[in-house]
């Protein structure tokens, strides 16, 4: 964060409490917002503070004034009186409780705010001594794309080759080709791949928080009482030892077992689900939903995509209706796949199609074939990446191919076709050699290297040979 | 999770659970929503959603990110309502707040404690000053009237105090930490 924007922020913060703000400070405020998480902590550590101190002395103060209004009065304070009290200070009590049984739980729960002080102060501070520890708990394996560790006020690029051995920190993955593979040292080992923000602590058990992206974990048996405990935006799992793999956005968590079994509690309501070998469960927001574990078959042998209609949101591009000669399209757009050294995003452009929570694009067999119908304003090299997930559904690899646009024929509508193998696809991570039969695809890129040479794609296709 | 009544009362620990939670759910609800009177409203709406699904919470389960995940529906409600008043953040942002809140929840206690210990240290007419503005939920302008200062001046004394005491608990905070 700049120290303008930090600066701004301030004032914006202070503005928002002191005065209010006018349509184009509230954009201002918003923007920073979004861009920064750093500005979020800020803004609600302020605004935090501005709480506590109206909590404190604004209800202290209405208090006052709404004792001294009876005092002056000189009548004598009857229930309803301290009714209105308790609901100017405790708004949860208005509205819905009668004023006797509000006074009533008032005057318990007074009773009971000492026990539960000391019991929250004493797990605040477990918490925090967990926190500041800096025990080297996980090892690096191996990294594709960009990753950035932070721990604490220090972050830092992660680099692949030697081993590397971490403390609790967080995990940022940039990018939808990246992926980062990590082991503790009971052998558990954690991928965790696309765009995805991941929080990595161990004290008498491994606790793990997956705010997005996905992260599939090899979990080997965890003593007695000790699970690993992985949490997202809306959901917690506890894990004994089992091999399963997360998908996480702020909306909604899905899990696919692949092997074991895993219990998934709902956050917005507690409602937990237990998931077996080879089903699925979503836990969203809504806790009118119904959360159930299904069978999930494997995805279709073949996919294709074609752009007809506006592309479903699984797909990054920009549309382009037909309009006489040219088909409907999409043109690729900038998207950042990793990092350069000193910390400049390297921006490519292309297409981008992604499963789903819920399923991914085509299961793969070795003799898939994929084909991409495409034009381009200048000629350049393309890239071809698809990042799989085993047929159990945990993390497969991502595997890439290079192409020279020149290498295909150019036909009379100045459209080509590329068509690739399976077998050329070469492996990005040397853990994952090879794409296995009945790999599914949950990712597929198509992009040039760094300038945009008008990449449009009206076709795209990978299915089965086999009859 | 038990099929309990919805009218079944709730048990004496949840109400406990509720009623500590209230300081936290009310500063979140202010970051979401800058003003008093929809905070007012909303918390109310997430405590009667509270008492109806006490018989839904797993005791076992924190209750802090629970309370908060209604807490941030009942703010997609309302801004729901309220989409054509620009005044609610778009609903992405109100998410990341609510993830980064429930992030940090357990230093909201600490961070408590050592603002107290803050204001104390805070010099008589700084103090003086912010509990006014707090106390008497005067505006900056009545305070300028008030006082002979310009609402500029008391915005700017105001500005200042509030960034020495987010100083001064992040200072106490790391300090509670290297103990």
């Amino acid at each position: 964060m700049t120290s303008d924007d930090s600066l701004k922020l301030e004032r914006l913060m202070n503005q928002v409490v002191d005065g209010g703000l006018s349509d184009s400070e509230e954009l201002q405020l918003e923007t920073l917002l979004h861009d920064n998480s750093t500005a979020r902590d800020r803004y609600l550590r302020f605004m935090m503070l501005h709480a506590d101190l109206l909590w404190d002395h604004g209800a202290a103060a209405s208090l006052i004034d709404n004792e001294s209004r009876t005092t002056s009065a000189d009548q004598p304070r009857d229930v309803s009186q301290s009714v209105s009290l308790s609901q100017r200070n405790q708004p949860w009590l208005s509205g819905w409780l009668s004023p006797r049984l509000a006074v009533s739980m008032a005057l318990v729960m007074v009773a009971l705010t000492a026990w539960l002080v000391s019991q929250f102060v004493r797990q605040d501070r477990n918490i925090s001594m967990a926190r500041v520890s800096a025990a080297l708990i996980i090892t690096l394996e191996a990294i594709q794309g960009t990753a950035e560790w932070s721990d604490g006020p220090q972050k830092w690029q992660l680099s692949s080759g030697s081993e590397q051995r971490l403390s609790a920190g967080t995990l940022r993955l940039d990018g939808d080709g990246s992926s980062c593979q990590l082991r503790f040292d009971d052998g558990t080992r954690i991928t965790v791949s696309g765009d995805a923000e991941a929080e990595f602590a161990q004290d008498s058990q491994k606790r793990l928080y997956l705010r997005r992206g996905s992260l599939t974990a090899d979990v080997t048996r965890q003593p007695d009482g000790q699970p690993c405990v992985i949490e997202t935006p809306t959901a917690r799992v506890e894990v004994i030892g089992t091999v399963f793999t997360l998908v996480a956005n702020s909306e909604q968590t899905a899990l696919n077992v692949e092997r074991g079994a895993v219990r998934m509690q709902r956050l917005v309501d507690g409602h937990e689900v237990e998931v077996l070998d080879q089903r699925r469960a979503i836990a969203s927001l809504d806790a009118t939903a119904e959360m159930q574990s299904v069978r999930v078959g494997p995805p279709p042998d073949s996919w294709r995509q074609n752009f007809d209609q506006p592309p479903p949101a699984i797909c990054k591009g920009t549309w382009l209706a037909a309009d006489g000669e040219q088909p409907s399209r999409v043109r690729g757009v900038p998207c950042v796949t990793s990092r350069r050294k000193s910390g400049k995003p390297i921006v490519h452009h292309g297409i981008t199609a992604r499963s789903g929570v819920e399923t991914h694009l085509v299961t793969l067999h070795p003799d898939s074939v994929l084909r991409v119908r495409y034009r381009l304003t200048n000629e350049a090299p393309l890239r071809i990446m698809l990042g799989t997930n085993k047929p159990g559904g945990s993390f497969g690899g991502n595997f890439e191919v290079k192409r020279n646009s020149q290498q295909e024929t150019l036909d009379s509508d100045g459209w080509r076709t590329l068509t690739v193998p399976l077998s050329e696809f070469q492996p990005l991570v040397k853990r994952y050699p090879s794409p296995l039969d009945g790999s599914q695809v949950s990712l597929l890129m198509i992009n040039s290297h760094e300038h945009d040479v008008g990449l449009e794609v009206c076709e795209i296709e990978i299915r089965s040979t086999a009859p | 999770m038990d099929d309990k009544s919805q009218n079944e009362p709730p048990s004496l620990r949840y109400l406990e659970l509720v009623t500590q939670s209230q300081r936290t759910l009310y500063g979140v609800l202010w970051s979401l929503l800058r003003n008093a009177n929809d905070v007012d409203d909303v918390l109310q709406e997430t405590n009667a959603v509270l008492w109806q699904k006490a018989a839904e919470f797993d005791t076992r389960c924190e209750f802090l990110p629970w309370a908060l995940k209604i807490a941030q529906l009942q703010v997609l409600a309302f801004r729901k309502r309220r989409q054509r008043d620009k005044l609610v953040f778009d609903e992405q942002l109100l998410t990341e707040l609510v993830v980064n809140s429930i992030r940090d929840i357990h230093q909201a206690e600490s961070r408590r404690r050592a603002l107290a210990g803050c204001l104390q240290k805070l010099p008589g007419d700084h103090r003086t000053l912010l509990l006014k503005r707090y106390a008497s939920s005067g505006s900056v302008n009545d305070m300028a009237a008030e006082t002979g200062r310009s609402p500029k001046a008391v915005s700017e004394a105001l500005r200042r105090i509030r960034a020495a005491l987010l100083e001064c608990i992040e200072r106490t905070l790391a300090q509670e930490a290297q103990t």
